[in-house]
């Protein structure tokens, strides 16, 4: 097993009075696209910050290219690409003078494949920063960083704020450049289907832990969904493999987890039930983050056992 | 580093531009005979503008990438934090250097455009201007240490602010001689090296980021935290002084004073209420005598204040200023020059113009006057009279090889009355038809004896500031008399009060220097003459006790809040050395650690992982 590019373990933090991250724990491998998920407010950016040594951790420890993000040496950040939620360039420059700037900063950045990248984003080299649009100054925070050749690139929610068009084309330039880099990428972002296309593995940040971690393949392997009528007399299920029972006109929509085919024969026996289809990953970001089930972590430890099997 | 400095091009070729205009166009406040020919004095306005436009430079250099939001996207790159500080007071200097070239050149021009006196080529006083300016280097690196701090931003300006008070003021009396003349050399010198110390502690600082939810570190705490302590520590003593004195004089005004009255000597007290003067007794209690303005005679009693040097922010005198008269202008450093044509002519004693000594005084007879202007050199055998005719100055000697002890001009109704008088060791001579007359014995052969003295006086002896014995050892009509000043009334037990209180809260350490120190006449700001020479002993022992008390009030409070052992040393240590202020700062600095009080949260293990059960992420 090769060694990790980002690795938390047990990361705590907090914000005045209040906990922001409580002992996270989750690890990105050479050339894994990660996509950190969670609602506003979950500790994404936060994460980020800590691991880009912006911020320090209160407890746990976290290592990026297997350095402590405590006290990263500039050697160490050149291996690093990093496109924040706010996509900040300096004001006062051009396109061009920023691709200056970052070929005169970063001794790895590629001239040509940023030349390249920005003809093919129609970014001239004369423009002035604060004339770009929002999308442009993404696109070209994206391409800067992608062009540093870096192992780990960090993107915080890079597509806030753009139209779905936009969106769409700043994934596009990001799986583009990726193509054929082979860096890792910690992304965190609020745009589901967006992250499907991309991402290897999920992990869903709720309460300052993660509720899920895992591939997104064994997601939709172990994750079911499937609607339920019972019968007169008969009640919903409950247990660990059951994420969620949400009430619906007839019957109940459930999401299980890791289901025993005994649990699908009881479900028959004591009511219609829909063949189980995986869900979409909003679908599930809903089921375990959503308002009404703001609890699932205090359940019983010994109850949330993972079954092996699925690792990259 | 080009490529940071091109980066921080915005702020540092506008400071450069800007500043040279700003501070060029402040030497206009005065003519350019007083700003470039001969000197003024002080130059007020370009002290105060380039005291200004450095704090800004500084902090615009510490904070440009805070300001747009840029810290990070700049943090994240593979830069040391040492090239980014580097590249930062590189942009400080440039700056520095461009204005120390361009601003004689703009004021130059801004004088062309603007007086009609104007003439190239007179740089005279460009070494003065360069002085006042060096204070461009404390103030730069103020600006820059301060906006470097991980502090907020009102936390920032405080202390800017300090720094700026207790620099200033430091390289004021530095560079001050007794007379209040400022030495360009250790003006400039003590300006570059308080600028390089504190371009240090903003180099320093600049390696934190600001995080108030952790505790500070120990490099920040013992590296900047301590220094900033120690600067806000003296400048707290500075104005603990200033209000010792103050308290200390009112208590003096509160006093009743001795005065002759019926025949004796008694004391006597203005109601603060009614304004009414009454004799008071011995407890300084009101007698029930009220007093008229010709009841009593006043005594003297020269009771010594011991006040303060006082904090300067002000600009440095390098001479005397410069006079004018009838047309000649004697500069401080005793070269002269006239007017001529809308040109200027230097002037000195013979055709070889040699120049006058420094403080020579100048003095004309108004409008007709250039014929009639004379100088006169400190300590010199002869009165220089101007020839307009010669185009220079020529001499006149004091009869008998007397010496210029003192020149002045008597009070005649009109000018052309008016005549040059001249006081020698052994004359006074009046200036008439070219030729000094004698016209009496000089001042200290005559009776200097005024009114005032002659009153009786009574001698002050033990005399310790706030308390002191009275003595009047009787005379012919008066009999002895002698009374002990000691707070006694209300009022002047509040006024001591307040004196030992502002005493108490005192740095410890500041107070056992003053307390090793003898009594003198004069003291320094940062010492405390209550307890000079070891009197007051139990002031002393409050002093130390409070510190003790707020240092162990100190370390309990960081123990509650869960800080480690070397932080509550050091706020220990700081707290007997500066006494309560230190403890007020820790309270600031160290804010309550929420982390610290709460249990480690237990491991999570994800919902849905992917991980088999034995290689779960734990810590």
């Amino acid at each position: 097993m090769s060694a990790p590019v980002v690795e938390f373990a047990g990361v705590a933090r907090w914000f005045g009075t209040q906990p922001v991250l409580q002992g996270l724990s989750f690890r990105v491998e050479p050339g894994q696209v990660y996509a950190l998920l969670g609602r506003n407010g979950a500790g994404k950016t936060t994460a980020l910050r800590i691991l880009l040594g912006f911020l320090q951790p209160h407890a746990g420890r976290a290592t990026v290219l297997g350095h402590d993000c405590t006290a990263l040496p500039p050697a160490v950040r050149g291996r690093i690409g990093y496109v924040g939620e706010d996509h900040r360039l300096y004001p006062t420059m051009t396109v061009g003078d920023a691709v200056e700037f970052e070929a005169g900063t970063r001794p790895s950045f590629r001239r040509a494949f940023a030349d390249q990248a920005l003809q093919r984003c129609g970014l001239p080299a004369d423009r002035r920063i604060p004339r770009l649009s929002r999308g442009q100054r993404a696109q070209l925070s994206l391409v800067l960083a992608v062009a540093s050749n870096p192992e780990l690139l960090v993107c915080d929610d890079p597509a806030l704020g753009l139209d779905a068009v936009m969106r769409r084309e700043l994934l596009d330039a990001l799986i583009d450049l990726l193509a054929d880099t082979g860096c890792a990428v910690l992304l965190s972002s609020h745009f589901l289907h967006d992250v499907e296309r991309i991402a290897d593995r999920v992990g869903i940040l709720h309460d300052g832990a993660l509720l899920v971690d895992a591939t997104l393949d064994d997601v939709k392997r172990r994750v079911l969904r499937c609607a339920w009528s019972p019968r007169a007399g008969s009640s919903p299920p409950s247990g660990p493999h059951v994420l969620r029972t949400a009430p619906r006109r007839d019957g109940h929509d459930l999401t299980l987890l890791d289901a025993p085919p005994e649990l699908f024969a009881q479900l028959r026996a004591t009511g219609e039930l829909t063949p189980p289809v995986p869900p979409s990953l909003e679908e599930l970001f809903l089921d375990l983050a959503g308002p009404e089930r703001p609890g699932i972590l205090r359940e019983p430890l010994d109850a949330l056992a993972a079954p092996a099997g699925g690792g990259r | 580093m080009n490529r940071l400095l091109g980066k921080d091009s915005v702020w540092w070729l506008f400071f450069a531009c800007a500043g040279s205009a700003a501070l060029g166009c402040s030497l206009t406040e005065h003519s350019f005979l007083y700003s470039f020919v001969a000197s003024p004095g002080a130059f007020e306005a370009l002290y105060y503008v380039t005291l200004g436009a450095g704090v800004l430079l500084g902090a615009v250099a510490a904070c440009f990438d805070e300001a747009l939001g840029t810290r990070e996207f700049l943090a994240q790159r593979p830069l040391a934090t040492r090239a980014i500080v580097r590249s930062r007071i590189h942009g400080c200097a440039t700056v520095m250097a461009v204005w120390f070239v361009l601003v004689p050149l703009v004021g130059t021009v801004a004088f062309w455009v603007s007086d009609r006196l104007f003439e190239f080529g007179w740089f005279r006083q460009v070494p003065a201007h360069w002085a006042t300016m060096t204070t461009a280097v404390p103030a730069t690196a103020i600006g820059f240490a301060a906006g470097s701090l991980p502090f907020a931003w009102w936390a920032r300006l405080l202390n800017a602010g300090v720094a700026v008070v207790v620099v200033c003021t430091m390289a004021w009396w530095i560079a001050a001689d007794a007379q209040r003349n400022h030495d360009c050399t250790w003006f400039a010198g003590a300006n570059v090296v308080a600028g390089v110390l504190l371009f240090a502690v903003g180099a320093r600082a600049s390696c934190w980021t600001r995080d108030p939810d952790l505790p500070l570190p120990r490099g920040l705490r013992v590296g900047i935290v301590a220094p900033l302590l120690v600067l806000a520590a003296l400048l707290f003593s500075a104005f603990n002084r200033e209000a010792l004195g103050d308290a200390i004089w009112k208590l003096h005004r509160a006093y009743p004073e001795p005065v002759v009255h019926a025949g004796r000597v008694a004391l006597q007290a203005r109601d603060s209420v009614d304004g009414v003067v009454h004799l008071v007794d011995a407890e300084h209690r009101p007698l029930d005598i009220t007093l008229g303005r010709r009841d009593t005679t006043e005594m003297r009693h020269p009771v010594p204040l011991g006040g303060p040097q006082s904090v300067r922010v002000e600009a440095p005198r390098f001479g005397r200023w410069a006079h004018t008269q009838g047309g000649i202008t004697l500069g401080g450093d005793g070269v002269a020059f006239v007017v001529e044509r809308s040109r200027f002519r230097r002037v000195g004693k013979g055709p070889e113009q040699a120049p006058f000594a420094p403080g020579s005084r100048v003095g004309g007879l108004g409008p007709r006057g250039e014929s009639q202007t004379v100088i006169a050199e400190p300590l010199g055998s002869d009165l220089w009279r101007y020839d307009a005719s010669e185009g220079h100055f020529v001499a006149t000697a004091l009869p008998d090889g007397d010496r210029v002890v003192e020149f002045e001009w008597d009070d005649a109704a009109t000018d052309e009355q008016r005549e040059a008088v001249v006081e020698g060791a052994r004359g006074v001579y009046a200036l008439r038809g070219g030729q000094l007359i004698r016209i009496g014995e000089p001042r200290s052969a005559r009776t200097t004896e005024s009114s005032n003295d002659k009153l009786p006086e009574v001698r002050v002896q033990d005399y310790d500031l706030l308390s002191w014995r009275a003595e009047f050892a009787g005379d012919g009509t008066l009999a002895a008399w002698s009374h002990e000043f000691t707070p006694r009334t209300l009022a002047e037990r509040w006024h001591a009060s307040v004196a030992w209180l502002l005493s108490s809260v005192r740095p410890p350490v500041l107070q056992a220097i003053a307390a090793a120190q003898p009594v003198r006449d004069r003291w320094p700001v940062l010492l405390d003459p209550l307890v000079a020479n070891w009197r007051r002993p139990w002031l002393l022992l409050t002093t130390l006790g409070l510190a003790v008390g707020c240092a162990w009030s100190v370390r309990n409070r960081l123990q509650r809040l869960g800080a480690d052992a070397p932080a509550r040393r050091f706020w220990v240590a700081a707290t007997l050395l500066l006494g309560p202020f230190a403890a007020l700062v820790s309270w600031w600095a160290e804010r309550p650690r929420a982390w610290a009080k709460h249990p480690l949260p237990l491991p999570r293990v994800p919902r849905i992982s992917s991980h088999p059960v034995g290689q779960q992420v734990l810590p």
